[in-house]
């Protein structure tokens, strides 16, 4: 059995792993919740982020303008995306927005080829969050526990909005029951394009500091889909709380699984999700 | 096995006179009033095809376009510059789109010679498809090293590498120079694995120990957990080596420095090329001190080099050269060679006989084919350093010519062509 | 029987199309045609699940590559019959698809889609570190297939336009069998099941054992297309399960127009004769280029070709047009 070492660290890279997890799942649940699509693109907005936070801090030297300005440009450019392509299929089959966002990643990852090139490229970090902190004896990176804190707060504030303010309680009644909402006169498109906005945002985020702590490539945005899929699938689509909880269950199985099942490791994303959707074929979670 | 090759002469044999002088004869029924010496002259102005089934899309596709542009330049230089045409296609790393695009190439452009696809199991596939065609086919990159043993062709030249021309060789080097304790570390797949097993058998014959092993998977972006068995292998590695693919080994160098592995003093050696000029620069300070094998650097002081590279910076100015356009410039190269020896005419068992024979001093340096069509090039050990603003792969010990044996014993079997 | 002439025209084609090949066209596109029918195939099989049956899978690949291995494992270790190898690819498949599928039914939707995913992902890892089969190699030298029956008739496959016959012959029973199906009690259960499950649960429907039985044979639909495509090209390999497979299906059939067999076929060759082209002519720029006719396709007509077909039909005949489903 591994030492206590390990298991620590272990521990802290799967929470550092799951708050990313959080900001770039949260808004793929929450667009799933209020009008019913899996946006497929949703990876492309974490690969985006990352891309233009690399040209951000080639250009200006700040990690701090890349990490702020990024986002916000992948926002815009979300909401443009959900005005002009997504919104005249509302309302039909789910699979066909599927299908639309589906073509528009295509589309994504091939634009960033012409513009960046293919090769491998990383986002630099700022020099002072560069080497290690020791924590309970053991090294942890310095740059790793600012995600950590960092993500986790957003991730805080994210849960504190949807639960307190009067916007959240609109966004959770939304996610029990669009058309409720709707006969209350409250503007919805504008909603929908809000979350879808946020989300988008969120996402670039956690591209960003992905793409400091791994790297930056033209195939990212399937692995981040790919993972974000799997801890809103595990956790219940439609659920905050359930893309928490999916996002720890895939964190802490990513870091021990290379661990318990050495050779397996590929299998372990696909054995936890079997198994959790064996047990409960809808999720975990099945609340707002 | 290498004297056989080199002492082969070209055999006239009767038989193969006589095919040539039937064929001469139907050749002039053919033409009918024209002499067989237009004829002739006909053939050599006519269109050269060259088909090319490479990556074009996705993460691969650098590769493709750099290799691309290495054969075009060598065409450029040649006499054939005017004759040449080249049909490109995406095998989009897949073997079933690899073999249908071949198949387009060969059967509806009707191309002269191939140059094969990049990821090993295309490269096999498309092989034993232009074997049943009897079509020429180079690969710029496709080190499988079943095609160097028993599922070698004819009709297939590895003009690049294989997989264990530029893993293996590395290994005295490693245990002389950097210490015998070793952590061996492979993507999970075939490429990865294979390359782990030949070094661990490597080591241990040399008088090292392997001290752990992990094979993160293939697209493993987090080393995190990979990182913590290294440092809790007793006793603690001198060295971390293996193969990595191309941008899980970017995260792997960032993170080995985070945890402060870099910092300990254990060194890192990537085979098959791994700390490119390109990967060095996007992987930064965190990379610098890091080893690496392969047979080319752009830094390489030879003349055969500084000519490519000031012909390249005139072809493509903004090129930034490195293997990949080093390799398709030895495989256009070859072809040109190939060429001249069958007169002009893009005849494929002609070009055959003479390419195997081909001795040349390239970007690389001094190669040559093996008698199983798998090039034998020179390999170098490479180190990331920094020259003042730019993060480079400086080849810092030369390893002699490595190639790859098809006999029994070889990594891929017992080749008989 | 306005739909018959168009028909009977395309079969025509079809058949006269290896006449030409060599001479007037290149043999290339037999070869073209023969990957169109082997998805035309699998495509097939999605549908009856997909169209008719209302799940949604996103691990036909697991299918088609099973098929594709079980068949070339034969070819290769057993017997050159062509038979053989469909049959035990038919075999092997559904025994498969009978594990999954018994796994799988108990979720619906998007869980459905996740679970089906996570087991196809599960074989394609799996397939790619088995020795056995080659790992990420795969098996090439498969030798060519022949129409041996007992003895009779050898007649090798390897001329390509006995194997385009062949292929074409399968995919048109494979068709007349979907119709079949489609049209039986079994079928309009399935549709039944589709549109409102619980009512098709009180009407005493045996709901469970319907998609079951609809999945497995989806999956040997898709087991024949994959034996079909590997005794073809002469090799497998890993690729055959890998996800974009499954992805490449659902695309087709909603370009095409899930639940008309007709649409997911026509999808099926529009996207891999599009392809061919497009990749030929724009190497590098092709995939940008198809993502864009597939935004451009979903946000004209949602519903695919047969939404188009029946929009046109329904101007036609001045009648009002069907919502899509």
């Amino acid at each position: 059995m591994a030492s206590p070492e390990v298991l620590l660290t272990n521990l802290l890279y799967g929470l550092t792993i799951a708050s990313a997890l959080v900001l770039i799942s949260s808004g793929l649940s929450l667009i799933f919740g209020i009008v019913g699509v899996v946006n497929f693109a949703h990876g492309s907005f974490g690969m985006l982020g990352a891309y233009l936070g690399f040209s951000l801090v080639m250009a200006t030297g700040s990690f701090w303008a890349a990490l702020l300005l990024a986002p916000l440009i992948v926002t815009a450019g979300a909401i443009v995306m959900e005005r002009l392509t997504l919104r005249p299929l509302y309302g039909l089959n789910p699979l066909y927005q599927l299908f639309l966002t589906f073509a528009l990643s295509l589309v994504f990852s091939n634009l960033v080829l012409l513009v960046w090139g293919g090769d491998t490229v990383s986002i630099p970090t700022p020099s002072y969050l560069r080497g290690f902190v020791s924590i309970f004896g053991i090294a942890y990176p310095t740059f790793r526990l600012f995600v950590l804190v960092f993500s986790a707060c957003l991730a805080a504030a994210l849960w504190l909005f949807i639960g307190r303010s009067a916007w959240g309680a609109v966004l959770r009644a939304g996610l029990h029951n669009m058309e409720m909402v709707e006969a209350f006169g409250i503007n919805t498109r504008a909603l929908v394009t809000a979350v879808f906005a946020v989300g988008a945002g969120l996402a670039a985020v956690a591209g960003v500091v992905m793409g400091a702590m791994r790297s930056v490539n033209p195939e990212m945005d399937l692995d981040l889909i790919t993972s974000a899929l799997v801890v809103v699938v595990i956790g219940g689509l439609g659920s905050f709380r359930g893309a928490v909880i999916g996002s720890l269950i895939l964190g802490t199985a990513e870091s021990f699984g290379a661990q318990l099942l050495p050779g397996l490791a590929k299998f372990v994303v696909w054995i936890v999700m079997a198994a959790i959707l064996l047990w409960r074929p809808e999720g975990l979670v099945k609340d707002a | 096995m290498s004297q056989r090759d080199q002492s082969r002469p070209s055999p006239v044999t009767r038989r193969a006179f006589l095919k040539a002088a039937s064929g001469a004869t139907a050749a002039a029924a053919l033409t009918g009033p024209f002499p067989a010496s237009v004829n002739v002259a006909r053939a050599q102005s006519r269109e050269i095809k060259i088909g090319i089934v490479s990556a074009y899309s996705g993460v691969f596709s650098v590769i493709g376009k750099r290799s691309e542009l290495g054969i075009r330049l060598a065409f450029e230089k040649s006499k054939y510059r005017d004759r040449v045409k080249f049909f490109i296609e995406d095998s989009q790393v897949k073997p079933d789109v690899a073999v249908q695009k071949a198949q387009r190439l060969v059967e509806r452009e009707g191309v002269d010679v191939l140059v094969g696809p990049v990821a090993g199991h295309e490269a096999l596939a498309v092989s034993e498809y232009s074997k049943s065609k009897k079509k020429l086919m180079l690969l710029v990159y496709g080190g499988n090293v079943k095609i160097a043993g028993d599922s070698c062709s004819r009709y297939t030249f590895m003009v690049g590498h294989t997989i264990w021309s530029v893993s293996v060789p590395v290994v005295p080097w490693i245990l002389e120079t950097l210490g015998k304790d070793v952590f061996l570390m492979g993507s999970d797949y075939i490429t990865g694995k294979d390359i782990v097993r030949w070094m661990d058998e490597g080591i241990k014959k040399g008088g090292g120990r392997v001290v752990g092993t992990a094979f993160p998977p293939l697209g493993n972006a987090e080393f995190a957990p990979y990182i913590a068995q290294i440092k809790n292998a007793s006793p603690r590695p001198k060295v971390v080596t293996g193969f990595i693919g191309g941008s899980d080994l970017v995260a792997l160098a960032k993170q080995f420095d985070e945890f402060g592995l870099k910092r300990e003093g254990i060194a890192m050696v990537q085979t098959i090329g791994g700390f490119s000029d390109v990967q060095a620069r996007a992987i930064g300070e965190a990379g610098v001190g890091h080893y690496d094998i392969i047979h080319y650097s752009r830094w390489l002081s030879h003349k055969e080099n500084q000519d490519f590279l000031a012909d390249f910076k005139k072809f493509a100015p903004d090129e930034l050269v490195d293997d990949a356009h080093a390799l398709g410039y030895d495989v256009g190269t070859s072809i040109v060679y190939g060429l001249d020896a069958a007169g002009g005419v893009p005849d494929n068992e002609k070009m055959i006989d003479a390419i195997v024979e081909r001795r040349w001093v390239g970007p690389r340096g001094e190669s040559s084919f093996g008698p199983n069509h798998a090039i034998r090039h020179p390999t170098y050990v490479r180190q990331i350093q920094k020259v003042g603003n730019e993060y480079r792969s400086i080849p810092i010990k030369p390893l002699g010519i490595t190639g790859t044996p098809g006999d029994a014993a070889g990594p891929g079997g017992l080749c008989k062509l | 029987m306005r739909r018959a002439l168009p028909a009977a025209l395309v079969l025509l084609v079809l058949l006269a199309l290896p006449i030409g090949a060599g001479s007037l066209y290149s043999d290339f596109y037999l070869s073209l045609a023969i990957r169109v029918f082997a998805f035309v195939i699998l495509l097939l099989g999605f549908d009856l699940l997909a169209g008719y049956g209302g799940l949604i899978s996103f691990g036909h690949a697991m299918f088609f590559g099973t098929g594709a291995y079980a068949a070339a494992l034969t070819l290769k270790h057993l017997t050159p019959s062509v038979w053989a190898a469909l049959a035990v690819a038919v075999v092997v498949s559904a025994a498969l698809a009978l594990v999954v599928g018994f796994l799988s039914i108990r979720a619906r939707e998007i869980y459905f889609v996740f679970l089906t995913f996570a087991f196809a992902q599960f074989a394609y890892h799996a397939v790619n570190s088995w020795e056995w089969a080659g790992a990420a190699n795969g098996l090439p030298g498969i030798p060519p297939p022949s129409l041996w029956i007992a003895g009779r008739l050898p007649v090798d496959l390897d001329r390509r336009a006995v194997f385009y016959y062949f292929a074409l012959a399968l995919a048109g029973a494979a068709f007349l069998v979907a119709r079949r199906i489609v049209g039986s009690a079994f079928g309009r259960v399935l549709v039944g099941i589709r549109e409102n499950e619980e009512r098709a649960r009180f009407l005493g429907y045996d709901v469970t054992r319907c998609l079951r039985r609809a999945f497995l044979i989806s999956g040997v639909f898709a087991g024949v297309g994959g034996a079909v495509l590997a005794s073809f090209h002469g090799f497998v390999a890993p690729t055959f399960y890998h996800w974009s497979v499954s992805g490449e299906v659902l695309l087709m059939a909603l370009l095409g127009g899930m639940g008309t067999l007709v649409g997911p076929m026509a999808g099926a060759a529009f996207v891999i004769v599009l392809g061919d082209i497009l990749s030929s002519w724009l190497a590098e720029r092709w995939l940008l280029v198809m993502g864009l006719i597939y935004v451009a396709c979903v946000l004209f007509s949602p519903t695919g070709f047969a939404g188009i077909a029946r929009r046109l039909g329904a101007l036609r005949d001045a009648a009002p047009a069907e919502r899509a489903p």
